[in-house]
């Protein structure tokens, strides 16, 4: 039978990275003294942080002084930045206000593709697939977006502007008006929470997904099944991979594109 | 900025973490496979990569890269307002050129209408001057041939006179009979209308 633990094992965090031939690689651990444990996922965030700083600034220095980037890698990564400012940050935000938010949104959007990206190499993981990731990233999403609005509009000011316009007579407002408030209230931490959801169910589902069609072949390894089975296993398994790169694209525009409204609408309110 | 955001991290996190951990609370039972499962080592680790990494970016890259695109703009607006301008400037010149070629070509019109005209009238001018001159030729010639005429026959009627008076001296010296006086007048009067039938004749 399919051990789905045994598969999930693969898609969730761990303290070991499993290399082929069956070398199981443990984390070193120098701070487990105090209590802190180094996981995989923690690693690959590191990485991913430090492959975005060797990327973008050089970058920064190839088009210094408005120079156009030269290679197609430098033109491509410019694209995507000109992309989530031109399609993003600026429809979303506003024109006048977006460019203070692009340097937030361009973390956000390549932090997040590359950890979803670094899922579909062999041997790694997308620290995306865990709940501590997404919802720490929809969380400084919602500082944003509520910081962006208090500062904009003065702590009294962002709240009171999320209550929609009503004429009401007085009796009712003193009762209605915190009710609303409340309701808008929390439908903004719900839409950030649904935010992390929304990004930790793609990752998470498309690799365990994987993960069980692979399992697959393990679970058949006794049988003549496996004959049929392996080759309809590595073929869907390329064909999700193929899925899974897309879906990596997708989520990280979906994030960016939603946290842009969401600052959008704390700084314009109604 | 981050400075700002920490307190509100804090407190987004902390709601996370409650509405995480309430939503977990009976989920633990699958064996591992849970994937709301909150780590809050991992969520802090994450939480400081990422502002540690937009703190980073910020200054380094993200900065001088909006900065770069904004001057980038502004110099694809300039030359393209140089190029509007340049084009503007062609099309006036263009204009221009145009308008002077129309002017040349009809002055040159004119000129060639002037010359044509002027030539006509030269020559009837030149003809009517011609005809005018053989006219006063053709005129003095008659004059003249008339005043010969005249000059003839008044040379003939003062010889015939001369004569008559020759005549009649010879009459009167030779005291002629009656016959001969009579075929002497015979003969002056035939002479006479001879030289004057001669005359007629011319």
């Amino acid at each position: 039978m399919i051990d789905v633990a045994q598969a999930s094992h693969h898609v969730q965090d761990a303290y070991a990275f499993e290399l082929p031939l069956g070398i199981h690689l443990e984390i070193p651990q120098p701070f487990e003294a105090i209590g802190f444990r180094i996981s995989k996922f923690m690693l690959l965030e590191l990485a991913v942080a430090l492959l975005m700083i060797a990327v973008f600034v050089p970058l920064a220095g190839k088009i210094r002084g408005g120079r156009p980037p030269r290679g197609r890698l430098w033109n491509l990564l410019e694209l995507m930045l000109l992309f989530i400012r031109d399609e993003i940050a600026r429809p979303a935000i506003g024109r006048h206000d977006a460019d203070r938010f692009l340097p937030y949104l361009w973390t956000t959007f390549f932090f997040i593709l590359s950890c979803n990206l670094i899922g579909l190499v062999p041997w790694m993981g997308s620290p995306t697939g865990s709940l501590a990731v997404t919802g720490t990233l929809a969380g400084i999403a919602l500082c944003m977006s509520v910081g962006a609005g208090m500062r904009k509009l003065g702590p009294v000011g962002y709240f009171t502007g999320q209550i929609p316009h009503m004429e009401l007579p007085w009796v009712l407002a003193v009762f209605l008006k915190p009710m609303i408030l409340t309701i808008e209230v929390v439908g903004v931490i719900i839409k950030h929470g649904v935010l992390s959801v929304r990004l930790l169910a793609n990752m998470f589902a498309g690799h365990l997904v994987l993960a069980v069609i692979m399992g697959f072949i393990a679970a058949t390894a006794q049988s003549w099944l496996w004959y049929g089975v392996m080759p309809a296993s590595v073929i869907g398994a390329f064909c999700l991979n193929i899925l899974e790169l897309l879906v990596a694209f997708l989520q990280a525009y979906i994030f960016t594109f939603l946290s842009a409204l969401f600052i959008g609408m704390a700084i314009h309110p109604h | 900025m981050f400075i700002r955001l920490v307190p509100g991290l804090a407190l987004g996190w902390a709601l996370m973490n409650a509405a995480v951990a309430a939503a977990a609370g009976d989920g633990h039972a699958g064996g591992g496979l849970n994937p709301l499962d909150f780590k809050a080592d991992l969520a802090i680790w994450t939480a400081v990569v990422f502002l540690l990494l937009l703190g980073v970016l910020g200054p380094t890259a993200w900065r001088r890269i909006v900065q770069a695109l904004d001057e980038r703009e502004k110099h694809i607006d300039g030359q393209i307002a140089s190029a509007e301008q340049a084009n503007a400037e062609a099309k006036r010149i263009l204009a221009e050129y145009e308008q002077r070629l129309a002017n040349a070509e009809a002055e040159v019109r004119e000129i060639l209408e002037r010359g044509r005209r002027e030539a006509e009238a030269l020559s009837r001018r030149m003809l009517d001057e011609t005809r005018e001159e053989s006219r006063r030729e053709k005129e003095r010639a008659l004059r003249e041939i008339e005043a010969a005429t005249d000059d003839a026959l008044r040379e003939l009627i003062e010889r015939s006179a001369d004569l008559a008076v020759d005549l009649a001296s010879k009459i009167v010296e030779a005291k002629l009979d009656r016959s001969e006086h009579a075929k002497l007048i015979e003969r002056a009067v035939a002479g006479f209308s001879e030289s004057a039938a001669s005359k007629k004749r011319r």
